[in-house]
This record gives structure tokens, C-alpha cells and sequence, in this order.
């Protein structure tokens, strides 16, 4: 016999997707005598001014130590927000002004989630010294496909500070939390991270930081992980500066070396994708399994070479039965929502029919 | 040789006051049942993470679940171990039931139980909830799935882990890129110090088949957790000379690791741990899987282990169909390292669930100097088994030797410390730098030689008291290593010019000390008495005369070099030069005396020579 499950439906949390939720048959109440675990922060009894409590209830979330919330958790106080919006916009934005970049970062992604993207919100974004804002407002616009605001957006922070910023960029190559330095509960909210994706778009819109990026990587002390990671992007975007130094850290290894061979084959490799290369994976989707899952792993080999090729043309009806696909799928995942993203945005690329 | 290398502490006093007093045993590999609504396994929980929707993961492993009304089955996997059916000692048995997998209330299994091993089920009577439970295997001593038993002499440990085993395998290794990772592993350190130990989990990873939800998996998760607190905690005590482990697990695996390096620094800091997660699955990544467990704990590992021997921490990922098994975690920037290993152009194959871990059996072949095709696309002088503490752990490639010296002159010993990496890959390696000292025997301990920190031991304008003991200790992140410890004789130009014109004497023996003929008398005696080193000699050196009141010891002196000293005793216990005429200091023959002792005194006296 079988374990009895019961899968409900749950509507919410980040954007708005439907994601399911598995609830055991016995529920989930205390747990056994084996580990005397201390509970969880206690939520704060409800009195009061209902701004302080939603304070309170923000701070103690952020307090969570690693092994004590899930994405549940998340959900619950995003839940309780959504239910007391305006108090909760307030408190976003009186977030927003406080000294810590934590709870900055809590405030700025409660804004989004909760008043949306804004003239006011980019401003605000703009002046911050840290780069997580940037990117946690351009990954926010992107899983929402919301890719006119998403490009502008870019465009706009792309063109300010950007020594300091392009710098920065180097924390995160191969290592999008940096050194974790936020809290805990961060790893489930699509914040405080910078991803390769955007590194990649930030560099595409501007020469001048694709400049400072190349100085940093020949004359910072960069890890060869992180050499690699920055190589790699600027052969992505088609850099100008990626032949000069590639030779630079080429010249640096004798040619019988593994790591020579790597460059080489970095230098060589091609970024040009044929469709025929992926017609298999193309036909595999057309071929109306009803499975989804059987049908995922052609979905990804479709989005990695539309990763290494942005220019690709894939057929709007592909894009679409991916879209399809992906949305069918009986769980998600910030890499699913990524990729549901990404097909999006290739749709958005797409010329229209 | 005098001694041995200095070991630090190994924190016997902090062990004690952890396990403390009136526990059972902190390894004790049977649960323990208080009452009906409690059972221990004595694991010793540093994290206390919330189990959130999983504490049932913390009793046992839930086989099944039924609300009866009568007769019903309940299923069991084939990694149950039988009881015989007419064993009524339910205390004894693999299996027990609960009311309720929110709250632990054990119920006892009717004694009129149809037990079916054949098709691993158990029917009975009975009304209301019951949840069939296996307990978790906690072994007394890590077993390989053949039953092979970790040596407990083990110093140098690579252990492989596997994850969820959906299909309830007895030897979950059986697969074609474990049975790689192990041989390749296993030819890499061929006649090294190193064991590879494929760590069993088989039965409580056995939770079920299910992909989604990933319920199952998330409970293989919970239960390789307690595993890792198990197994950091059984090394200690197991292991008591353990100074390295690498910890290579694959996707739920992830977790034995983290809590086998969590409780195994916690109780010994000094010891090297690397972790290497390959595909590591984070249940709570899945929305709405209710469960703790997820990438905040694992990048926490680098914090919870600071100050510790931490070498690597290592993350080898895929971007495949498997959920949860795509994070990359916030490590030491520039040190610790996430690759993800799929992507266009690179070869399907490690393009799966299993595929990091064939990516990473590739990567040791690869380091061991084979060319492997399929790894071109890597930089594998910076990710995968290059970068392992085996091939970057100091080793001596050349031994120093013994060396007599003249005084004055400068005292050079050599010795070559290198890694595995910088010998195989001269060009590229990214070995830690290694720091040299050497250090000398003072006759209770070795003390490090000021100034001597490279691999070759220099001693400009050496003397006499520059002899003694000596070796090199080299070290890295990765470990350390001492070579033998070499005897440096700084001798009189004379001397030097004397044992060398006795060419059938070996090169080891040529030290003041030595004494090749065996005729208990050191190289040393033989050149202050003009004696051959070669030549067995038995005849006495020097002569006792009683005259004239005096007590007389009659010697000759060779050499300018050598200090003759004659000292006289009353018990053979204490030696003085107190009252003793030391006659001529010319070369010659020399009458050194004492006066005759009174009635009733005795006394001795001997030569020295320095």
C-alpha cells in the first residue's frame, strides 16, 4: 500500500505562479522526542498597531537561522502581507531607509512584490552602493516578464557608477550569493543574489564597463574559478575584449599544460548554435507526449543553446510548447521560474508572426 | 629515533564533557525505546534544525500507512531485516508501528500478524491510523555494502556517498559512474596512505519511489542528516588517528557529508575535511516542500566550520531534470567553489542527475595523468579531482640523509616536498603553497630551528653544538608530512679528514656516534684513541694504577681536537672533575690521579672524550 498524499493547490507567493503544495495526511504538527529542538522564532501575538506587528513579524523572519524555515515559511508572511498591502508598502518602504542592506534589500523586494515596479522604486534602486539592488530589481522584472521595464531598466543602471558596480561584479562570478553575508531566509526569496544573467546584460549595454571588466580580470587578484566564470561571459557577449585577455592568461601557462588546453578550447569553441543541432530536441516536443517530464530535458537542451546563442531563431510555436511544458510541470523551482522566464523572453524577442 | 613528531591535543576533555555522563552510549547502533512514545538513538544533534513537516524522519523510516477497520496489509521494503515469525520480542524487530506520524505513539503489532517475507507485508486486524515505521540503521562500524568494515587504523579517508535509493538497492555503489568514481579513486591512491570507503546508507535513503512530490527524497534527506551527525561523531571515536577525510556524496548524500564534517570538526578541528557535493539536492529549493533542510544550511557549512582544518568545499552541479539539485552556495569567495558542469557543448553524459559524479570519476582518472576526452571543455586545473587534498597534500619526494660537517663550514641538507599535482601538472598546478621548518631534538621534544624554513636545511659557520636530530615538517592546506629525521654530525676538520680515510666504512655510518665494527666503541672513540672504525678492537685504552698514595688512570692523547677529560665517582651515579689531576695537556701518554679514598670510600674514575 502505498503512502496516501494529498497534493492542494496553494495560489501565491513570489509571482503570482501556481505552485503546488504537498501536504502530508497527518499534517504537521510537533515533532518526536529525538531532537529537543528549540521552536522556531515565535510570531508576535497580533496587538497593537498593526504596522508594528508586521514590523515585528519582518524582523523575525529575517532572524530565522539557517534549519528553521522553508518556503512555506515565506509564503506565510508574504500571505500575511499581501492581506494588509498599504500597512505593508509602508513598511517596504520604511525599510527601504534603514542602515542595514538587509533589511534594505527586504524592503525593496516587499515594494516589488507588493506596489510593483516604479519610476520612484528605480530611482530609489539607482542611488544604492550595492549591486544586489540592481540586480535583485532586474531578476524581479524578469520572472515577471516584464521585459520593456527590464531592458530599460538595464539600460539605465547600466550607465552610472560603473567602476564601482563592475567590481563588485567579481564577488559573484560562479558564487551568486557572494559570501552570504545576508540572512538565511534570503535563499527563498529571489533576492540577494547576482546571477551570470544578469553580470551578462549588465556588461552587453555598456562598453565602458565591459572596460573596467577587463582591467579588473588582468590587473585584479581574480581566482581562476573566477577567470574562468568572467571568460566565459565576455565570449557570450561578444566582447571585444575577450581575444586580448584570453591571450593574456594564455601566455601565462606553458602549452603542454591542461590549463592551456582549456583556454584554447574556450577560444575555439564556437557560440554559433545550428537549429539543425537541435532539431532532435525540436521534434522530440513536437511529439505530444503527455508527459511533461519526459519531455523536460529537451526543453533545457533547447534553453542552453539559446544561453550560449541569444540570437537563435526558434519558431514561436516551440517557444510555445516549451512555455507549455514548463508550465505543466507539478512543481516549481527558482530554476523552473528562471527558465519560464527565459522562454518568455525569447518569445519577447521573437519577431511577431 | 628519539620521539616522535608532535600531535596536537585530540580534545579528549571536550569529548567527555559533550557525551557526559548516564547516556547509553553516543554510538550505540540500536534505538532505544522509552515507554511507547519515545525513541533514542543518541545522535548528538549540533544543528537542531526544525524538521517542520518531516519529524517522523527523526523515529524511523515510514514504509506505509493504512486507516484500519479491520484486516489490512502494510508493506515494507526488501531492505527490512527479518525477524523470525516466532520471535515475539517486538523490541528486537526492524519494524514497529505508530498512531500517528505527526506524534509518536508506538502501538504493538497483534500478535495473530501474517508476516509475508516473500512479498515484505504484514497483514493484521486492527481499527484506526497505524504507521509501519523501519528503524534507522545506525551501524556501530561503517560498512561498505559487501560488508567490508572501515579499517580502524584509517588515517586518510575518501569516502564515497551515495543519495535516495528510490529502488530500495542493497548495493546502491552497483551503478556504472559509482563503480567508476570507486576505481579510479581506488587506482589514484594505489600505494598511498589513503582508504576510499563507499559509505552504506542503503536502507534509510530507501524511502520510496516517488520523483513528485519529493516527499521521498526529502525524507532521505532527513534521515542522511542524522547519518552525517552519526558518522562525524563514529570517526572520532573510531578513527583516533585520523588526519584527513574527503567527503564525496552524490545529490541527498549531500547532507551525510555536511553532518559528517559538522561533527567530526567540532570534535577535532585539526583534522583535513574536504567536501565534494556532486548534484546535491535541497529539498527545501522545491516551493512549498515544507522542509528545512536547503542551501542556507550548506552555505552556512564554511561558518560553522571556521577555524578548523577546512581544506575545500566543493559543489558539482548539473542543470538537469532532477528538482532541487541546481544550487550553488555562498562559500569562501575565491577559495571554495560551485561549477556547473552541463551546458551547450558539453558532453550529455554528465549532463543528468548521475552525471556529475561520472564527471568527477573522470576528473580523477584525468588527474592521475590520463587523457580523457570528454573533459576538454573543463579547466581541471581548477575544478574537480585535481583539486583534491590526495593530489595536493605535501609529500616527500627526496628524503634528507645523514651529513658529517666540518666546523665552520656551512651545513647544507637537502630535502624535496612537492604534491602529487605539481608532479603530474608542473605547469599549471594550484597546489597551496607549502610552508618548510625545521626542526631539531632536544633530547625530550622537537623544536623548531629559527630561520630554517625551506625545503634544504643551511647551517652557515656550523658547530659542534649544531649537531643532533634533525627533520623537516612541511605543510599545506591540504596537510602536512615530516620527513625522516637525519642525524647532523658538525665535527673537527680532523675528524672529517680521519673517518674518511677509511673508505670500506658505508655512508651511513660515518657519524661520531656510529659504530660499525660493533665493538661499543663510537667512530668517535676510535679516532680521540687512534683506533680503526673497521677493526673490532678489545684491547683497553687506558690503564689503573695504584701508587704513591694516588689512583691513577694512565691514557694517551691523539688528538688536539678532541677534549680528554677524566672524572671521578663515588656511587657511578654522579661524575666530577673535582679533585681529579688531569696531568699533561700535551699529546702523549697522560697521568690523570686522584688520592686514594680513605678506608671504607670508593672510588671511580673515567675518560671522556668531546
Amino acid at each position: 500500500m502505498n503512502k496516501t498524499l494529498k497534493i492542494s493547490l496553494l495560489i501565491g507567493f513570489v509571482a503570482g505562479v501556481l505552485f503546488l503544495a504537498l501536504r502530508n495526511e497527518f499534517g504537521n504538527s510537533d515533532y518526536g522526542p529525538i531532537a529537543e529542538n528549540p521552536p522556531t522564532v515565535a510570531l508576535p501575538e497580533r496587538q497593537g498597531d498593526e504596522f508594528d506587528y508586521l514590523k515585528e513579524r519582518v524582523d523575525s523572519f529575517l532572524d530565522l537561522n539557517a534549519g528553521h524555515f522553508s518556503s512555506t515559511t515565506a509564503n506565510d508572511l508574504l500571505s500575511e502581507l499581501q492581506g494588509s498591502k498599504e500597512v505593508s508598502v509602508e513598511l517596504a518602504r520604511n525599510l527601504q531607509k534603514d542602515t542595514s542592506p538587509a533589511r534594505q534589500l527586504m524592503g525593496l523586494f516587499m515594494e516589488l512584490e507588493l506596489a510593483g515596479y516604479s519610476d520612484a522604486l528605480q530611482q530609489h534602486v539607482l542611488l544604492q552602493d550595492s549591486i544586489l539592488f540592481g540586480a535583485a530589481t532586474a531578476h524581479w522584472l524578469y520572472l515577471h516578464h516584464a521585459f520593456d521595464k527590464w531592458s530599460a531598466f538595464l539600460q539605465i543602471y547600466s550607465e552610472r557608477d560603473l567602476a564601482e558596480k563592475t567590481i563588485q561584479l567579481f564577488s559573484y562570478l560562479e558564487n551568486p550569493g557572494g559570501e552570504g553575508n545576508l540572512p538565511a531566509v534570503f535563499s527563498v526569496l529571489p533576492v540577494g543574489e547576482v546571477g551570470d544573467g544578469f553580470i551578462k546584460e549588465f556588461l552587453r549595454r555598456s562598453p565602458e564597463a565591459q572596460r573596467h571588466f577587463r582591467n579588473h580580470l588582468i590587473d585584479g587578484e581574480i581566482a581562476p574559478s573566477q577567470r574562468n566564470a568572467a571568460l566565459v561571459i565576455l565570449k557570450t557577449i561578444s566582447s571585444d575584449h575577450f581575444d586580448e585577455v584570453l591571450n593574456h592568461f594564455l601566455a601565462q601557462y606553458p602549452e603542454d599544460s591542461q590549463s592551456h588546453g582549456y583556454l584554447i578550447y574556450l577560444r575555439d569553441h564556437s557560440t554559433e548554435v545550428s537549429l539543425e543541432s537541435i532539431k532532435p530536441h525540436i521534434d522530440r516536443l513536437g511529439s505530444q507526449s503527455s508527459d511533461p517530464f519526459s519531455q523536460l530535458p529537451s526543453v533545457e537542451a533547447i534553453l542552453e543553446s539559446m544561453e550560449v546563442d541569444s540570437d537563435l531563431p526558434v519558431e514561436r510555436a516551440v517557444l510555445e510548447t516549451m512555455e507549455s511544458i514548463l508550465n505543466g510541470l507539478p512543481v516549481q523551482t527558482p530554476v523552473l521560474m528562471q527558465k519560464a522566464a527565459d522562454v518568455a523572453y525569447a518569445q519577447w524577442r521573437a519577431p511577431s508572426p | 629515533m628519539e620521539g616522535t613528531f608532535p600531535m596536537k591535543p585530540r580534545f579528549a576533555i571536550i569529548a567527555l564533557s559533550i557525551f557526559g555522563t548516564g547516556m547509553v552510549s553516543a554510538l550505540a547502533d540500536a534505538p532505544v525505546w522509552t515507554g511507547n512514545s519515545s525513541i533514542t538513538y543518541n545522535i548528538r544533534d549540533l544543528d537542531n534544525f526544525d524538521p517542520r513537516s518531516y519529524p517522523y524522519t527523526r523515529w524511523g523510516n515510514q514504509m506505509d500507512s493504512a486507516n484500519f477497520s479491520g484486516s489490512n496489509t502494510l508493506s515494507f521494503s526488501n531492505l527490512t531485516l527479518m525477524h523470525e515469525n516466532d520471535n515475539l520480542d517486538q523490541d528486537s524487530w526492524d519494524l514497529f508501528l505508530s498512531t500517528s506520524n505527526s506524534s509518536l505513539n508506538r502501538v504493538l503489532f497483534p500478535g495473530t500478524s501474517i508476516w509475508d517475507w516473500g512479498n515484505n507485508q504484514v497483514s493484521f486486524s486492527d481499527s484506526g491510523n497505524r504507521i509501519l515505521f523501519r528503524y534507522l540503521h545506525f551501524l556501530a562500524v561503517p560498512e561498505e555494502p559487501a560488508g567490508a568494515q572501515l579499517p580502524a587504523g584509517a588515517t586518510k579517508i575518501i569516502f564515497i556517498i551515495h543519495g535516495w535509493n528510490p529502488d530500495g538497492n542493497a548495493d546502491p555503489f552497483a551503478s556504472a559512474h559509482f563503480s567508476s568514481l570507486y576505481t579510479n579513486l581506488s587506482n589514484a591512491t594505489a600505494g598511498t596512505d589513503w582508504t576510499v570507503f563507499r559509505y552504506d546508507w542503503a536502507s534509510d535513503a530507501d524511502t520510496g519511489d516517488t520523483l513528485f512530490p519529493v516527499t521521498d527524497p526529502s525524507e532521505a534527506s532527513e534521515h542522511g542528516h542524522q547519518h552525517g551527525q552519526h558518522l562525524g561523531d563514529l570517526l572520532f571515536q573510531r578513527n583516533q588517528d585520523l588526519t584527513h577525510v574527503q567527503l564525496i556524496a552524490h545529490s541527498a548524500g549531500a547532507w551525510v557529508a555536511r553532518g559528517a564534517a559538522r561533527n567530526l570538526l567540532n570534535l577535532n578541528p585539526d583534522i583535513h575535511v574536504e567536501v565534494t557535493l556532486l548534484d546535491p539536492f535541497m529539498p527545501s529549493t522545491v516551493f512549498l516542500n515544507d522542509s528545512s533542510l536547503g542551501k542556507s544550511i550548506i552555505s552556512n557549512l564554511d561558518e560553522d566550520l571556521s577555524g578548523t582544518q577546512l581544506y575545500l568545499l566543493e559543489n558539482y552541479y548539473a542543470d538537469e531534470i532532477a528538482f532541487g539539485t541546481q544550487d550553488t552556495f555562498s562559500w569562501r569567495g575565491g577559495v571554495d567553489l560551485n561549477h556547473r558542469l552541463d551546458g551547450s557543448g558539453k558532453p550529455a553524459k554528465y549532463d543528468e542527475h548521475s552525471g556529475p559524479v561520472q564527471w568527477y570519476a573522470d576528473t580523477i582518472l584525468s588527474a592521475s595523468g590520463t587523457t580523457v576526452a570528454d573533459l576538454v571543455s573543463y579547466d581541471l586545473a581548477t575544478y574537480g579531482g585535481r583539486r583534491s587534498m590526495v593530489f595536493n597534500e605535501p609529500i616527500v619526494l627526496l628524503e634528507p640523509a645523514d651529513l658529517i660537517a666540518s666546523i665552520g663550514t656551512t651545513a647544507a641538507v637537502s630535502a624535496q616536498i612537492s604534491t602529487r599535482d605539481l608532479q603530474t601538472f608542473p605547469g599549471d598546478s594550484q597546489s597551496p603553497a607549502i610552508a618548510h621548518q625545521w626542526y631539531k631534538w632536544n633530547g625530550s621534544e622537537w623544536l623548531s630551528v629559527s630561520g630554517q624554513t625551506n625545503a634544504d636545511l643551511q647551517l652557515p659557520n656550523a658547530q659542534a653544538n649544531d649537531s643532533g636530530s634533525y627533520l623537516l615538517r612541511a605543510s599545506n592546506s591540504a596537510g602536512e608530512v615530516a620527513t625522516q629525521s637525519i642525524d647532523l654530525s658538525i665535527v673537527t676538520a680532523a675528524y672529517n679528514t680521519w673517518i674518511s680515510g677509511f673508505p670500506g666504512l658505508p655512508v651511513e655510518e660515518l657519524n661520531p656516534d656510529d659504530d660499525y665494527d660493533g665493538d661499543k666503541h663510537s667512530n668517535f672513540f676510535e679516532y680521540a684513541h687512534s683506533l680503526s672504525p673497521l677493526v673490532a678492537n678489545t684491547a683497553p685504552v687506558v690503564e689503573n694504577i695504584q701508587e704513591d698514595g694516588l689512583l691513577k688512570l694512565v691514557y694517551e692523547r691523539f688528538r688536539s681536537d678532541v677534549t680528554y677529560t677524566v672524572e671521578v665517582s663515588e656511587d657511578l651515579d654522579t661524575w666530577t672533575t673535582v679533585g681529579v689531576d688531569q696531568g699533561s695537556m700535551d699529546l702523549g701518554p697522560v697521568v690523570a690521579s686522584v688520592p686514594i679514598p680513605p678506608e671504607g670510600v670508593v672510588r671511580f674514575l673515567r675518560l671522556s672524550v668531546e
